[in-house]
């Protein structure tokens, strides 16, 4: 305990002595850090953002069709609504929202032009807390009922199809059977979200009135549910997996990743990324701890004779750097950590990509990212670099340890 | 009396085939206890690297060298280590204080390695300090100090540890003829008080008419071994 002592009073001194170049040496590892943090938050954000946006277009955690649909989106492959069971377990606390939709493909025109479209016929209250629709209305009215009249439009496609609220347009779309249906329908509302695909994509119609006009009574193409935590999401879909095997119903039941392929291969991206950055980072800190430590090294090769001469052995000469890396490294870190988490939570609030935002929508993310504080991912990051930089600091203490006395005292003569 | 050191036709080259250089040749030496020895010869004559074979900072090319009663030729170097830290005092020509430390630290540094707990290392530290003269002194670093006081402290941090010999190799050599008087003085007044055995490596006349036993080595070999009246 006394030699421990004495070692981390001399390590800590010998940090100062030169305390510009320690400084400076200071200042790069926590750049370092603090770059390595705030990066792979932002990235984070990213792909949450992208994550989020995928979830509340109208994926939700997971969605249930009939056999065949994801396949081929077609009004032939449709399912009856929730039976009394299932409607149980969708109404549980588990369940944040559910709703059931009508989702087929369809053809939009309007006085001038048409669109391909994806047609869905909603339950509106429903909707809330489960997709963007009911929060994204920005000219007109959302739907008060599942039977309300009118037709809800993306801007971007009232644009192309150069109507505007309140003119109609026809829907045309294939019944059962094959039979080809078609309803006029006045734009009720008009809709805008980051992602112009998704403006141009999807038309929103009443539930009741898609299931009148597809002719199709109470039949339903989709349910789509999110959790309060997303954490339980295979434990629930087991769970209505069962009670499907129990009823003997043959649906398809899908969580997000298998719905979402793209989005789940960018979370995995980005965790790769955020690896993969730390460790470049890190060998750019490395190189300059190395450089650092050799030079205090190779400045004190008098001394460290000196102390092998006075009776330290080289075991603990090389405890006497290893500290002295430790002390680095670790003042370093903790100044980048913290900084790097005010800088977070400054932008916590939001962070405005401005023009950089076309590229990120493009992506599936939202214009404006909220980078968060990840205790445990910060704390990796930090131990990392920390452990790394003590490890790679072994080297130059190896070689201090491996001084020779008379050949170092004699130096100074 | 006792023999603090013991070598046996101690021999130390460096180099080879014609470039070989006997910088000690087959040297026997009994040091007794308390014995205040002047090491002295021309330069080259090789009192350093004896010096340095004795404190086992050099390696011995061939030969037997006993300190305590420990073979330091058998020695690794921990082994090494743990001898010089608690049997033998060294001090520099250059001092060679730890420039971190104060003067108090850097004697209490000995004791630190010897793990004896910090309460008694203070009350030794003073008492050392007062011995060699610079009481009041203990929190200076060396850059505060003179060259004298250096040596001073440097001699403290030799015998904290109360060694079986001190090795000090040209302590003179950067002091003034008043302040190696005062050093002088100082270590034979430990040697006095303490039966410490010094050794001292040195060029200068007046150092060793100083000591009692004046041994004077030339080329690598003891050349003359006299004792004081």
């Amino acid at each position: 305990m006394e030699k421990l002592k004495l070692f981390i009073s001399l390590s800590w001194r010998n940090l100062w002595r030169n305390y510009r170049r320690t400084l400076i040496t200071f200042s790069s590892i926590g750049i370092g850090v603090w770059a390595m943090i705030v990066l792979a938050s932002l990235m984070e954000a990213w792909a949450m953002s992208t994550f989020n946006a995928s979830i509340n277009t109208l994926t939700g955690h997971a969605q249930i069709h009939a056999e065949m649909y994801l396949q081929d989106p077609n009004i032939e492959y449709r399912i009856d609504i929730p039976n009394e069971k299932q409607t149980a377990l969708l109404n549980s606390d588990a369940v944040k929202a559910w709703s059931v939709r009508v989702r087929v493909p369809a053809v939009v025109q309007s006085e001038r032009e048409n669109a391909p479209l994806m047609l869905v016929g909603i339950n509106p209250q429903a909707e809330n807390g489960l997709s963007f629709i009911p929060d994204s209305i920005t000219k007109g009215t959302y739907f008060n009922d599942a039977d309300s009249p009118g037709i809800l439009l993306g801007t971007k496609l009232a644009k192309r199809l150069r109507t505007e609220l309140n003119k109609r347009v026809v829907i045309l779309s294939q019944g059962p059977g094959g039979d080809i249906k078609e309803r006029g329908f006045r734009v009720t509302g008009i809709y805008e979200v980051e992602q112009e695909d998704t403006e141009t994509q999807y038309a929103f119609i009443s539930l009741n009135k898609a299931q009148s006009m597809l002719k199709i009574d109470g039949d339903i193409s989709e349910v789509s549910f999110v959790l309060h935590n997303l954490d339980e999401l295979d434990h629930f879909l087991e769970k209505y997996k069962k009670l499907n095997t129990l009823s003997n119903i043959k649906q398809d039941i899908k969580s997000w990743s298998e719905l979402e392929p793209f989005t789940l291969a960018l979370l995995d991206m980005t965790s790769g990324t955020i690896a993969l950055l730390t460790v470049i980072m890190f060998i750019l800190i490395a190189f300059g701890l190395v450089n650092t430590l050799l030079m205090a090294v190779y400045e004190r090769t008098r001394e460290f004779g000196l102390l092998q001469a006075l009776g330290m052995k080289p075991s603990y000469i090389m405890y006497m750097i290893l500290i002295e890396s430790t002390f680095l490294m670790g003042i370093g870190v903790i100044a980048g950590t913290l900084i790097s988490l005010s800088t977070i939570e400054f932008f916590s609030s939001g962070l405005d990509l401005g023009a950089l935002a076309e590229g990120s929508t493009m992506f599936g993310a939202g214009r404006i990212m909220y980078p968060e504080i990840h205790w445990l991912q910060s704390s990796i990051i930090a131990m990392f670099v920390w452990i790394m930089g003590i490890i790679t600091s072994l080297y130059p203490a190896w070689r201090a340890s491996r001084e020779v006395p008379i050949e170092t005292i004699n130096k100074a003569y | 009396m006792s023999v603090i050191v013991s070598c046996e036709s101690l021999s130390k080259t460096y180099g080879a085939d014609e470039l070989l250089v006997h910088a000690v040749d087959a040297v026997n030496l009994i040091i007794n206890k308390g014995d205040f020895i002047s090491l002295s010869g021309p330069s080259g004559s090789g009192k350093t690297t004896l010096l340095n074979l004795i404190g086992g900072l050099d390696i011995a090319s061939s030969g037997k060298i006993t300190v305590d009663n420990r073979r330091v030729d058998k020695m690794n170097k921990s082994e090494l280590a743990d001898m010089r830290l608690n049997h033998i005092g060294f001090v520099f020509q250059a001092y060679n204080l730890i420039p971190v430390l104060s003067a108090y630290e850097n004697i209490e540094f000995i004791m630190q390695l010897q793990g004896i707990p910090a309460k008694n290392r203070r009350a030794k530290a003073d008492a050392i300090l007062e011995e060699v003269g610079l009481s009041g002194m203990g929190e200076r670093r060396p850059a505060q100090m003179s060259g004298g006081q250096q040596q001073r402290v440097a001699v403290a941090r030799a015998i904290v540890s109360q060694p079986s010999i001190v090795l000090a190799d040209e302590p003179t050599a950067n002091l003034d003829s008043h302040t190696s008087n005062d050093l002088l003085d100082l270590m034979k007044q430990l040697n006095k008080e303490h039966n410490t055995t010094f050794v001292i490596a040195t060029h200068d006349q007046q150092v060793i008419d100083f000591t009692q036993r004046r041994i004077h080595m030339l080329d690598g070999k003891i050349d003359k071994d006299e004792q004081s009246l």
